[in-house]
């Protein structure tokens, strides 16, 4: 079906690629700035559960929900992005909240404000981005708002919806790194604080001492806040960045290299948090706000290994002051907002949110610095310090110019991605799967359609595409934003035949970039999970041997199944995420902010 | 001493008199206002766009349900002085913006009413921290008269011009430039006020004209590109100040009612800021002026509620808002706040309406 042999195409393998292509870049950049608008409805279908549609229980009681626990009186259910929180007895109506994922650990605190108030609370967790965004096409479906930081409420309220936003509390954006590490930069002094200057950081990458992950700073509001303080630093400025110095090309490439140094990405905050948790040898540092490094280390302490050691910028990066605000859509629903607001305003709620390592008092102090558990958690063995005097903030760029450095980020200076797609084109994927595919690589891969979210792939990128049913189908190589074949290649393929998804991933191997430092390496597997061959210990010996660190990240589509999935994800690092209901935009954007 | 006892009936009949005549007084004043209709059994819904800095007095229960003595149901939705002007009007009754420059920059864009009136006054202070404050004492951008700050506007707008540290200035803990945070100018009315007085401070004094911002372009644009980032509501920056403290936002530009309405409405949010926080009053000032814009007769009735005395009382006594004559209705002390004055010092006159937006194009297009 108009299939050509993949080695007679581009050949383009390994390492190679092709640098420099100004003109692109500028088109994207003018596209971004027409996207605010335009994302609307596509961000919303997926979790856009509307409050008076959510009756308690049911629909949350589903037997596939991931995780069920009982908090005092109330009881969580976890479901994919989503936590639903019911007290005992519920005595107000539910309140629907899109929240960063760093609220995860916000956990027990939300519960006895659940409990104290009455109110059913459905956290849905999403990135900084997508909640300016949301804010930005009218936020259907949500009654408050909940991200890590003020700006991308004030960026994303273009329609003056966000009323009575109060800080819940604050946590600076610090590096949490092993303790050999910090050790060999001389940044590591039992029971004390470190502060270092950006600059001193940006000279640890440069020299290859330091290697660290990050969010991404277009989907994510610790990556984002890193990435303008470096660039600061980088720029040689105690003023804001201006437009006038993200021309600067000697600024570009300082940032270029800097950037290198990330050693993987991530599209969520506490998603980087248990990376670095499962596999702490590999992953050995990381930029996120304080409360998750200690989050980190108590995980770590407990499964007995070595805590992270906490070491602050001296000039620093950013605080995130988690603000709570109600989105008036005129629904009405403000008293059970307040209710709400409120319980979680008690010392009781601040005393958990404190235990989970944030800070609750005015001006970045502790306001329970005698309780036990709260002393416990900022562990001055850690190098964790609870003064005040670490919120500090790098300055901020006004917000053009803050969306300019988003975008230059995201097109150009980013590490570049190079992104296996192992795509399931078995008889089962005919009809929806196969549609889901397409759209979900063209939205992903589309220049101008990724542009719209932040995705779009660089100059840099590489993307290898390898359709599979009982066997490989084919392999087409895209380099930077020219995937028109490879789209064309997805479109015209058909699904027919059976099903051997171990074969694909094996194809995959052999793809992988000999320099793998120069890329952020992901294998994105689309399937509907039902091989008909079980190779997996096979598979999963090869990928072991090899010993890369390459995430593997399964997307379900049409039937899926994901109990052949998991342990692919599990073992490489990597996550499995759903194409089948809902919003498929979003689930790209999630999945490429991990790569 | 003695007195006559003719004087001394005639004293009590004073006394007396003046008794009676403020019990009356007292009496009519108690009394509902006469312009205030009795309560119908539907109260109008009145909703409009208010600055976020008057969201505390539209949120107090005493004032709601004084609104509903007077059969207002008062909504709102927040929205900076200048943004409101902006934005989409339908359905709106009112539109409460918190300065005279707002209003006129409103007129340009076509919304007007014709029934608009002078509500509250504040002064637009700087907050800092204390031990901030009086590190700057010694180059003398700060005085201190017991208990009370003063800042040297023309001072410190020349320290911003010559790009000095807040080390040169005396602050040696303070990390790059210094500078002076306030909300976007061209957004809400404390920026706004604030570069209006920057741009009179570099005409020395006299109030900016369309022909000095020309002339003092590059600073003013330098001055407010120290602050990058800017809020556009002036309750969420005075929040922000509070929340991160002084290592990220060591000064801000703000109402003097909003250390008042915190006193007052959050004591115990206070009370963990009363030991760090001061208002540091500018030398000139300038007033922020909150004017009613109605914009039917909802927003008509939404007017007279707010000239009402006992909204006027409320607004001073539970928000800190000096009334449309510029005064205190009633003592500073009440709120337990060190450092507020009975009278506001002296204060520049806003530049006209092409100075103002001139100024709002020159920070907006950044030319």
């Amino acid at each position: 079906m108009g299939t050509t042999q993949g080695g007679e195409r581009k050949g383009v393998r390994g390492g190679e690629h092709r640098r420099g292509r100004a003109a692109v870049p500028v088109v994207l950049l003018a596209l971004l700035v027409m996207f605010g608008g335009a994302f609307l409805a596509l961000s919303l279908s997926a979790c856009g559960t509307d409050a008076s549609e959510t009756e308690t229980g049911d629909s949350w009681s589903a037997p596939n929900a991931d995780d069920v626990e009982t908090i005092g009186d109330v009881s969580v259910i976890t479901m994919g992005k989503t936590q639903k929180f019911t007290p005992k007895d519920p005595t107000a109506a539910t309140l629907v909240i899109a929240s960063g994922s760093e609220n995860k650990e916000a956990k027990s605190a939300i519960a006895i404000a659940c409990a104290q108030s009455g109110v059913t609370v459905e956290m849905h967790y999403m990135g900084s981005v997508d909640i300016k965004n949301l804010l930005a096409s009218g936020a259907d479906g949500y009654d408050a708002v909940w991200p890590a930081s003020s700006i991308w409420i004030s960026m994303g309220d273009t329609q003056h919806l966000v009323k009575d936003t109060q800080s819940t509390s604050t946590t600076p954006v610090i590096l949490g790194m092993a303790k050999s590490m910090a050790t060999e930069l001389g940044w590591y002094t039992p029971g004390q604080t470190t502060s270092v200057p950006t600059a001193d950081i940006v000279r640890a990458v440069q020299s290859g001492k330091l290697a660290f992950s990050m969010t991404s700073a277009t989907q994510s509001n610790s990556g984002a806040s890193a990435y303008l303080a470096f660039l600061t630093a980088l720029a040689g400025k105690d003023t804001p960045l201006t437009a006038d110095d993200l021309e600067s090309a000697t600024l570009q490439d300082s940032m270029r290299d800097l950037l290198s140094g990330v050693d993987r990405s991530s599209g969520s905050s506490d998603w980087l948090k248990e990376m670095v948790v499962a596999n702490p040898d590999q992953h050995r540092a990381m930029i996120n706000y304080e409360s998750l490094v200690i989050a980190a280390n108590k995980e770590l302490t407990e499964a007995g290994a070595d805590p992270l050691v906490a070491v602050y910028p001296a000039d620093g990066i950013a605080v995130s002051d988690s603000p709570l605000g109600y989105i008036d859509r005129g629904q009405g629903n403000e008293e059970v907002f307040s209710k709400f607001q409120e319980a979680l305003a008690t010392d009781d709620a601040k005393l958990e949110l404190e235990r989970a390592g944030r800070r609750t008092g005015l001006g970045g102090k502790l306001a329970h610095a005698d309780d036990a558990q709260v002393q416990a958690a900022f562990d001055p063995d850690w190098g964790i310090t609870e003064d005040a005097s670490v919120l500090r903030t790098a300055p901020m760029p006004a917000a053009d110019v803050m969306t300019q450095a988003l975008n230059l980020y995201q097109s150009t200076l980013r590490k570049p991605a190079y992104t296996i797609w192992v795509v399931d084109y078995s008889g089962s994927m005919e009809g929806a799967g196969k549609e889901g595919v397409t759209e979900g690589l063209r939205l992903a891969l589309d220049p101008a359609e990724a542009t719209r979210y932040m995705i779009q792939p660089s100059d840099y990128d590489l993307n290898v595409f390898v359709p599979f049913n009982h066997s490989v189908i084919d392999t087409e190589f895209a380099t930077g934003a020219d995937t028109q074949d490879l789209l064309a290649l997805a479109e015209d393929t058909s699904a027919t035949g059976g099903t051997n998804m171990y074969i694909g991933l094996e194809a995959a191997l052999q793809y992988l970039p000999k320099d793998e430092d120069a890329f952020t390496v992901a294998i994105i597997l689309m399937t509907d999970g039902q091989s008909d061959v079980d190779d997996k210990d096979d598979f999963m010996r090869q990928y072991q041997e090899l010993g890369r660190d390459v995430p593997i990240f399964p997307i379900m589509f049409g039937m899926a199944d994901s109990s052949q999935l998991e342990p692919l994800a599990q073992m490489s690092d990597g996550k499995v995420f759903d194409g089948r209901s809902g919003d498929l935009a979003q689930t790209f954007r999630e999945v490429k902010g991990y790569n | 001493m003695k007195m006559s006892r003719s004087k001394l009936i005639g004293l009590v009949a004073v006394v007396a008199a003046v008794g009676i005549v403020g019990a009356v007084l007292a009496w009519r004043q108690a009394q509902p206002e006469p312009e205030v209709p009795v309560p119908p059994a539907q109260p109008t819904v009145v909703t409009g766009y208010l600055g976020g800095e008057k969201i505390s007095l539209f949120d107090d229960d005493q004032f709601q349900s004084l609104a509903t003595d007077a059969g207002l149901s008062v909504s709102y939705k927040k929205a900076g002085s200048l943004a409101m002007m902006d934005a989409d009007l339908t359905g709106m009754d009112y539109l409460f913006p918190s300065s005279r420059a707002a209003v006129e920059y409103g007129a340009t864009k076509g919304v007007t009413s014709s029934d608009q009136d002078i509500v509250f006054n504040s002064p637009i202070v700087v907050y800092t921290y204390r031990d901030v404050a009086d590190s700057l004492v010694a180059s003398g951008l700060v005085s201190k008269e017991g208990e009370v700050y003063h800042l040297d506007a023309a001072a410190a707008v020349q320290a911003m011009a010559e790009d000095k540290t807040w080390a040169d200035l005396g602050w040696a803990s303070g990390y790059g430039q210094f500078r002076i945070d306030s909300t976007d100018p061209t957004k809400s009315n404390s920026g706004n006020e604030w570069a209006a007085l920057v741009a009179t401070m570099l005409n020395g004094g006299s109030p900016a004209t369309v022909d000095s911002i020309e002339r003092d372009k590059d600073t003013i644009l330098a001055i407010f590109s120290k602050s990058g980032w800017m809020e556009t509501s002036s309750e969420d920056s005075f929040a922000q100040f509070l929340t991160l403290g002084e290592g990220s936002k060591p000064m801000m530009v703000g109402y003097e009612s909003q250390i008042l309405d915190l006193a007052v409405n959050e004591p115990d949010l206070y009370a963990q800021a009363k030991d760090d926080v001061v208002i540091a009053y500018l030398t000139p000032t300038v007033w922020s002026t909150h004017v009613i814009m109605p914009l039917d007769d909802a927003g008509v009735q939404l007017r007279d509620f707010l000239k009402s005395d006992a909204v006027q009382r409320l607004a001073w006594e539970r928000h800190g808002f000096r009334n449309a004559s510029y005064a205190a209705a009633g003592s500073t002390e009440q709120f337990g706040v060190p450092g507020v004055v009975d009278k506001v010092g002296a204060a520049v006159e806003l530049p006209s309406t092409d100075a103002m937006n001139r100024l709002i194009d020159l920070l907006a297009n950044k030319h």
